[in-house]
């Protein structure tokens, strides 16, 4: 891996064309590109195989190294050195890391503010734009972009993929999680195009989690004759960057996803409450210093202590932390369990959270649920099995699920299934059914939300809504086009915008514009709008639009719009006493 | 509330049958079939507009048959499963290549027609509907908007729903309509008021 970083395929924004054309022949491959570690998994003919690197590992930790004019990423990265050493190298300075968090992300974003300690350079103005990322290369800051980094180590993995398969490979199937906007999954697909990876599904983590579950109970069903019942499923997923829930009802190899939620909560911001637990002055260590060597030093050392003591705090009631960060600093303290579980409270409730809002938006209660899944590195945590484990009112969690592989394993099994592959024994005999994580819909009533496409609909899925005219004689109407949960327009994510035109001059509440969105196999969101009534030679024609059209998630494009045309533009859902 | 009227852009059928991209054509309204809504939305008065409806929904498929089961006797087991050998058929993920356009229409189809089904009370005003022969097509643009709105209006629906089907029943009440199965479909309050209505 020391010549060709990565090559940009295509620069295309839009990959949903060749998206349609399922013919390639080729089986796509599952990766799960983590916020701390990655893996990749192939369909092999007979089974789904995790491939390992060079050192045996089958998830990889998921950074770029940036050492002057060679970048090398965690797949490959330090071949043979010790871990410690390792470790030491990733916290310099020179390593990119956790990029799954700030992908597709604006520097007012919470999640950014609170990645600027990291131990490299993320800068930001706070008015909107994408941070400025940089690792530390000969003493110099060397910029990056959060998309670059993934495109390294998808071009890695994919290398060690083609290795092992002896051809080339251009499908795969990646997982996110069920936080991410519609922008954020644009950003996942250019790096793939980045690495000459066509995305032919995204999936949420905990559904490829219920996939691979649906295979093990259809495997059960072939051999124990048992009955077809089916069975609901909570899957829990938490990782170092985010946090998901999944409800599924499995039966007959169909995994019906019936509700999914999800929030940008992880083992990153465990690792930071624990961090500024340790060191009060924390906060101005990292803000206060600037970015210099020694303070990086320092934070790299206090990283690696605090992540060493959480992991022993799994096992242990109470550990003993001694690290001499340099510069006089130094941590000597006994936690337990309790100040750790006291320390990430709000953690802890922003899970139950989102595990209660999956529930009742599956209309289910814990006593429906047949089995709990936990899934991902911060689920070992005791206060988090415990917690999932008494909300769903259950003694133990499923135990044939590999809690770190079996995202990757799912993403695999869809490659597989998507790909057209079937298998004489009947193992891919499945099917996943997808539901939308958020809301979509358009601004209507001033900077109300209309939700068009509500959330969990299942995919594929085309719905139509009604709207009119705010003013007398509008002309013109524009349809601002949102995802997300809030009841006003502008607590959600702007996805793009166009204008209706050539209304007819009829006073307000008197025409009829529909407004129609589509979500094809491929997940791609199309809207479509016009007016449909009144009726007549001039009607202009209906416009579709493919979303999002924004290249960056620019909130204040919203408000932007609202400065400049106020009500002017402003669309109405219709009313009822309006219709004849 | 909109989506409780029957809808003015009945030709939003056709939008739906035009599936994905290309559906551009079929999008367009087509004005004659647009008219259909006044007779749709005075369904529950009954009338003349009853056998044009009629008419027109012998040619459409029901939500029973979509799922390939019979509407007597179908349990919410069978409704399930039958979604799920629908599902099986015509999901995009397991569609040929070549088929996969018209596979995901009619999955959305498919979908529609398990989501109406598998809930009680949406069943049961279905069923009422199909029995009265009037109002609800299976593509209805109606039922469609039913569900596109139920989030943004989430209480208003509950109380009109309440309040269009009340109307519903009282204007059969007065009709003194002989359908079979009103009795059971009807609300307790209902019931008492039609005895009560009998017996003065």
């Amino acid at each position: 891996m020391a010549e060709q970083f990565y090559t940009v395929a295509s620069d295309s924004e839009t990959t949903g064309d060749d998206k349609a054309q399922q013919s390639f022949p080729d089986v796509a491959i599952g990766i799960d590109i983590g916020t701390s570690r990655c893996s990749v998994a192939i369909w092999n003919g007979h089974q789904v195989e995790l491939l390992k690197n060079t050192r045996s590992q089958k998830g990889m930790r998921s950074y770029v190294m940036f050492k002057d004019d060679t970048l090398s990423a965690g797949v490959t990265g330090g071949a043979t050195k010790e871990h410690a050493h390792e470790e030491r190298d990733i916290l310099s300075g020179s390593a990119i890391f956790n990029m799954k968090r700030l992908i597709g992300r604006m520097d007012t974003d919470e999640v950014v503010q609170a990645s600027k300690t990291l131990p490299f350079l993320v800068q930001t103005l706070g008015i909107g734009v994408r941070p400025f990322i940089a690792a530390l290369v000969n003493n110099m800051w060397r910029s990056t972009t959060p998309e670059e980094v993934l495109a390294i180590f998808l071009l890695e993995l994919k290398a060690l993929v083609e290795m092992h398969l002896k051809h080339p490979v251009r499908n795969a199937v990646l997982t996110i999680p069920v936080a991410f906007s519609r922008f954020q999954q644009t950003r996942i697909e250019r790096a793939c195009a980045m690495a000459g990876l066509h995305v032919l599904r995204l999936m949420p983590e905990p559904t490829a989690v219920a996939l691979l579950y649906a295979q093990q109970q259809q495997q059960l069903m072939h051999d124990n004759m048992g009955s077809g019942i089916e069975k609901i499923a909570l899957i829990f997923n938490i990782g170092a960057g985010y946090c998901d829930v999944a409800v599924s009802a499995t039966a007959g190899g169909v995994s019906q996803i019936r509700a999914l939620s999800g929030c940008t909560v992880g083992g990153e911001d465990i690792l930071q409450n624990v961090m500024r637990h340790l060191l009060p002055n924390y906060d101005n260590l990292c803000d206060n210093a600037g970015q210099t060597t020694d303070r990086i030093k320092s934070m790299g050392l206090l990283r690696m202590a605090t992540q060493d003591a959480i992991h022993k705090l799994a096992s242990q009631e109470s550990t003993e932390i001694n690290a001499d960060l340099g510069n006089g600093l130094k941590v000597c303290k006994l936690l337990s369990r309790a100040e750790f579980e006291q320390v990430n409270h709000v953690i802890f409730e922003k899970c139950e959270r989102i595990i209660k809002q999956c529930l009742l938006d599956a209309k289910l209660t814990p006593e429906d649920i047949n089995d709990v899944i936990l899934v991902g590195g911060c689920s070992r945590i005791p206060k988090i099995r415990s917690l999932v484990l008494g909300l769903c009112k259950k003694e133990g969690s499923y135990g044939s699920i590999d809690d770190l592989e079996a995202a990757v394993s799912g993403a695999a099994l869809e490659g597989a299934i998507a790909s057209g592959v079937t298998d004489p024994s009947g193992s891919l005999d499945l099917l996943t059914i997808q539901v939308t994580p958020m809301n979509l819909g358009i601004r209507s009533d001033g900077d109300g939300f209309a939700a068009i496409i509500p959330r969990n609909t299942a995919v594929p899925a085309r719905r139509d809504m009604l709207f009119t005219t705010s003013q007398d004689n509008q002309a013109e109407a524009l349809v601002a086009v949102y995802e997300g949960e809030g009841k006003q327009a502008e607590e959600n994510h702007l996805l793009g915008y166009f204008k209706i035109t050539g209304i007819p001059p009829v006073p307000k509440g008197a025409v009829e514009i529909s407004v129609c969105m589509d979500i094809d196999a491929g997940n791609v969101l199309r809207v479509f709008a016009g007016v449909v009534k009144p009726q007549g030679e001039a009607t202009p024609p209906f416009i579709e639009v493919r979303m999002p059209t924004l290249d960056d998630g620019h909130g204040w494009c919203g408000q932007a719009l609202a400065k400049m045309y106020g009500s002017k533009l402003d669309l109405a859902v219709l009313p009822k006493k309006l219709q004849p | 509330m909109p989506h409780l009227a029957a809808s003015p852009a009945a030709a939003f059928a056709g939008a739906v049958a035009g599936g994905g991209g290309g559906g551009r054509a079929g999008f367009r309204p087509l004005p004659p079939r647009a008219s259909t809504r006044a007779r749709a939305s005075s369904a529950t008065a009954g009338g003349a507009a009853r056998t044009a409806t009629a008419d027109q929904q012998q040619k459409q498929p029901t939500f029973y048959d979509l799922l390939g089961i019979s509407a007597e006797g179908s349990t919410f087991e069978d409704v399930r499963a039958a979604y799920r050998r629908m599902a099986r058929k015509y999901h995009p993920d397991v569609s040929p290549p070549d088929a996969a356009k018209e596979h995901t229409r009619r999955f959305i189809q498919v979908q529609e027609a398990y989501e109406t089904l598998s809930d009680p009370s949406r069943r049961t005003t279905y069923d009422r509907a199909l029995a009265r022969g009037v109002c609800r097509l299976a593509f209805s643009p109606a039922a469609r908007r039913h569900d596109a709105s139920a989030f943004y209006h989430q209480e208003q629906e509950e109380k009109s729903g309440w309040r269009t089907s009340w109307e519903g029943q009282i204007s059969e009440l007065k009709k003194r309509s002989t359908v079979k199965d009103a009795e059971e479909n009807l609300s307790w309050g209902a019931q008492m008021r039609r005895r009560r209505a009998e017996q003065s």
